[in-house]
């Protein structure tokens, strides 16, 4: 056996080495459907967690709701787990911050007929360009949680953060084929009927294009990435390699410090950006998160993105990065905007030094193993270039590689633009953005339908 | 709060209908216990404990759905309110089974402390560590979830139902090789079969950390149980329910050549796993559903608001919507041979040990089986080496290539409790040489 004997009395944990998170929510799907009938649905939630943060054996109990039953209730399990963890303090701790997420009940902030507006204009700038049908779905989560302080107090007071976040969705129809396009409200750009219009045009577009897209003929292309398809490729094989609990395994922290791939490639995760689609004070265990983290400087490995516990564990400052997704979880780092810097080259110059390759211009779910430096990226819609002009339209197929691959990287757009997601790793699904410019990598590998071996 | 407590809540709420507006409450308590003892000999313990709650109004051919997590009066009432906006909202015809009629389900809440605590578990997962470490660096995660429903009636209905079920799972420590494991589930934590889950996670780490064997194409390939569990899973989810609609096939559908072997089974009525609760997630009784039956698509799963109901509703979380799911799918074995023999296949062959691809090998878009398996190449009986190959097939095809299912089906919990045995492919799904 190769743990303390102490184990049988429950985890030994000391002093100053648990943390509280409470949390109220809500989530509300509004959508038109094809036959122009309204659904809504509604979620909610209350919940709170107690966490082990010192060494040695630990523990993590969380329970549904906010209450003063719900905190006995909780403490009940703590005690099951935990021995040396003066309750008392945890209890009125957890009493206080249930009041503090009280205080911040979260409310429905988008007027029912605006929502309505919001949807049919989508609906209609789809089906105004040629779509047959066409359904809007407008996404809205609320969320108050108050995190810390560490029972010691050594973290300072309890942080309570507001979240909202709203996404629309259009998606376009032809047949079986369907187009969609994701915009999402930004601090400094919200929803509105004109954004909306316009996304349920783009969506037609997109499926009229994919109607009649067919396969690539070749197993390997040089790739021109657009910048959305830009920002899921470095969220998928940069980012998610670079977060510090997938970071002590992964090939490319192996490589910190050195070049991995064109000098102009400089990669952050920025929470601060104004691009940024989750742009919170502090994170999901109270560190402030008012600096973005470096990841690649100049084509070389820079940093991770932390959580406490790996921070102490890499000896290196918390990067306020720690998410949880909802209590149920214990936070661990990952991405929140993932941003590449723009680089000197116009995209249509990238465009036209392309002899022969392929266009993408949006990437749907993708994998990647970080241990080994692989990914696999499913290309929705793309185009072929031949001899520097763009071609036929092309769709159906994954593009795959490793770092072999990031080191071909060989042009950096000097263009940007943004999209926004669902990312999910171990279960959990949370918000993300990215923001990139045009990138040329001089070789991927390519599979699918009628793609030779 | 007692059993009566709750029940009581619930009927206080189904009370407030106005009018014709009928009021239904579903909730659930499941409790987890979990101890993961990791390579650093460190342990971490885990408690969870939540509610589940739905409420649906209906008013003549609309109805509306909201759910939450909070069992108390306030709680109940925010939840109400959103239901009936979207029963305002919605059109969607109320579709119900017979006898399914005003329900108010609460559950139990003081017994689910009977289920196995921390210390009993820490005691397992500490031996089979030892075990387990023997070759590498391993964690080891057991675990144990108890499931209390109880479900009343405006007809005098009253049941109550309770399970447990024990989880004990091994994977490698090692940099890279998260991919080996060995896993297992019993119904309680004294049943678990600890020696079947090291034999599983020593076979998979050996076949995972072996010198790279030169390139080949393989002309069959052996699935590992956990692999087809998988699989099995990602295709039940994709294809075989109503709540999709893209990919959905329809009852009668001949899938490929239809010349399949395969036959496809969700068996709700089995006492393992969530099949223990005879009622699925909204009280509707479970029962065995033939899916896939040797190239044809035999029955889909469904639930009351993606009907025809099989009693396959499954409410995985307060975050989530009740949709048809599987309670314990497996593919029924095609002989009683129980282990196959690597050794005795002739050529060139491949052992799969682990796959990637998307969420499971399973492209949405396109439909297709798309995915990387790692394991073990062999040439003529005799492993040479590891490799990886590529798959791309549409389902119908990868259907096809199944020319034997073993016997031994093991449960495992992947997104819902799945069953695999080894099984025998032809290699005409592979893309490219190892």
């Amino acid at each position: 056996m190769n743990r303390p004997e102490a184990s049988s009395s429950g985890a030994q944990v000391t002093d100053g080495a648990a943390n509280i998170y409470l949390e109220r929510g809500f989530e509300q799907v509004t959508a038109v459907n094809s036959a122009g009938e309204r659904l809504f649905s509604g979620r909610r939630l209350d919940g709170m967690a107690v966490r082990s943060t010192g060494a040695g054996d630990s523990f993590f109990v969380q329970r549904s709701g906010v209450g003063a039953g719900h905190v006995r209730a909780l403490l009940s399990d703590v005690a099951e787990v935990a021995a040396g963890l003066p309750i008392n303090y945890l209890e009125a701790a957890l009493v206080s911050a249930s009041q503090l997420v009280e205080g911040l009940a979260p409310t429905i902030a988008t007027k029912h007929d605006v929502v309505g507006e919001l949807l049919a204009a989508a609906r209609e700038g789809a089906l105004s360009c040629g779509a047959r049908n066409a359904e809007a779905r407008l996404w809205h989560q609320e969320r108050c949680y108050v995190s810390g302080p560490d029972i010691s107090g050594a973290a300072g007071p309890a942080l309570r953060q507001n979240v909202g976040m709203r996404r629309l969705t259009v998606s376009a129809g032809i047949g079986a084929q369907r187009g969609t396009v994701t915009i999402a409200e930004l601090a400094h750009l919200p929803l509105t009927v004109e954004r909306a219009a316009e996304a349920g045009r783009r969506a037609a577009e997109r499926v009229a294009n994919l109607a009649v897209a067919t396969a690539p003929s070749r197993a390997r292309a040089a790739v021109v990435l657009a910048p959305e398809a830009a920002g899921v490729f470095a969220h998928e094989v940069i980012g998610h390699a670079l977060e510090a609990d997938t970071a002590v395994s992964s090939s490319l922290w192996r490589q910190r410090g050195q070049s991995v791939s064109h000098p102009d490639l400089t990669v952050r995760d920025d929470g601060t950006d104004p691009w940024a689609w989750e742009r919170v004070a502090s994170d999901e265990e109270g560190t402030p998160c008012t600096v973005a983290a470096d990841l690649i400087v100049g084509g070389a490995v820079e940093g991770v993105l932390t959580d406490r516990a790996n921070a102490a564990r890499l000896g290196v400052r918390a990067s306020g990065h720690a998410r949880r997704g909802a209590y149920t979880n214990p936070p661990v780092p990952r991405m929140r905007h993932l941003t590449v810097e723009r680089g000197p080259e116009s995209p249509q110059e990238i465009i036209r030094d392309t002899a022969d390759g392929i266009l993408v211009l949006e990437v749907g779910s993708s994998d990647a193993v970080p241990a080994e430096g692989r990914f696999m990226i499913r290309v929705v819609e793309a185009r072929e270039i031949v001899n520097g002009e763009i071609g036929r339209p092309l769709t159906g197929f994954t593009v795959h590689g490793g770092l072999a691959e990031l080191a071909t990287l060989d042009a950096v757009g000097n263009d940007a633009a943004g999209s926004v997601s669902m990312c999910g790793r171990q279960g959990r699904w949370l918000p993300v953005s990215h923001r990139a410019p045009t990138l040329r990598l001089g070789h991927l590998g390519i599979r699918g339908k009628g793609v030779p071996a | 709060m007692t059993t009566a407590d709750t029940a009581a809540l619930c009927a206080a709420l189904v009370a407030q209908a106005r009018g014709d507006e009928r009021i239904e409450v579903f909730a659930r308590r499941v409790r987890t216990v979990m101890t993961r003892l990791g390579s650093s000999g460190q342990a971490h313990d885990q408690i969870s404990d939540g509610w589940m709650i739905g409420v649906r109004s209906s008013v003549d051919d609309r109805l509306g759905l909201a759910t939450g997590n909070v069992l108390d009066e306030r709680g109940l009432a925010t939840i109400l309110a959103d239901a009936r906006r979207a029963r305002v909202e919605v059109p969607r015809p109320v579709a119900r089974e017979d006898g399914h009629g005003q329900v108010a389900a609460s559950p139990a809440a003081e017994p689910v402390h009977g289920s196995s605590t921390p210390a009993q578990l820490r005691a397992i997962a500490a031996a089979v560590h030892r075990d387990a470490s023997a070759g590498g660096p391993a964690v080891v995660t057991v675990g144990s979830t108890r499931r209390v429903v109880v479900l009343h009636d405006s007809a005098g209905r009253s049941e109550t139902h309770q399970q447990t079920e024990a989880q004990l799972h091994i994977r490698s420590a090692t940099r890279g090789l998260d991919a080996a494991q060995g896993a297992r589930i019993r119904r309680n934590v004294t049943e678990l079969p600890i020696d079947g889950a090291l034999a599983e996670y020593t076979r998979s780490f050996s076949a995972l950390t072996g010198s790279p064997a030169p390139s080949g194409r393989p002309q069959w390939i052996l699935l590992s149980p956990l692999l087809v569990a998988r699989i099995v899973g990602r295709i039940s989810r994709a294809f075989l329910r109503n709540a999709n609609r893209a990919h959905s096939w329809k009852t009668g559908d001949v899938i490929g050549t239809g010349r399949q072997k395969l036959v496809l089974v969700d068996d709700g009525a089995a006492q393992r796993g969530p099949g223990a609760i005879p009622v699925d997630d909204e009280g509707v009784a479970r029962r065995r559903t033939v899916l896939l039956d040797r190239g044809r698509v035999a029955g889909l799963l469904g639930c009351t608001s993606a009907g025809p109901s099989t009693g396959s509703a499954q409410w995985g979380g307060w975050d989530s919507e009740i949709l048809p799911a599987t309670a314990a799918c497996y593919v029924e074995p095609t002989t009683e041979q129980v282990v196959a023999a690597p050794e005795s296949l002739p050529g060139d062959g491949f052992v799969a040990e682990d796959l990637r691809g998307f969420r499971g090998g399973l492209d949405f878009t396109t439909g297709r089986i798309e995915c990387e398996l790692t394991g073990v190449v062999m040439r003529d009986g005799k492993p040479v080496g590891t490799g990886r190959i590529a798959l791309s097939a549409a389902p119908g095809e990868f259907l096809g290539a199944f020319d034997e299912v073993y016997s031994g089906t093991e449960f495992y919990r992947i997104q819902g409790l799945h069953g695999g045995s080894w099984c025998l492919l032809n290699g005409s799904v592979v893309h490219g040489d190892c």
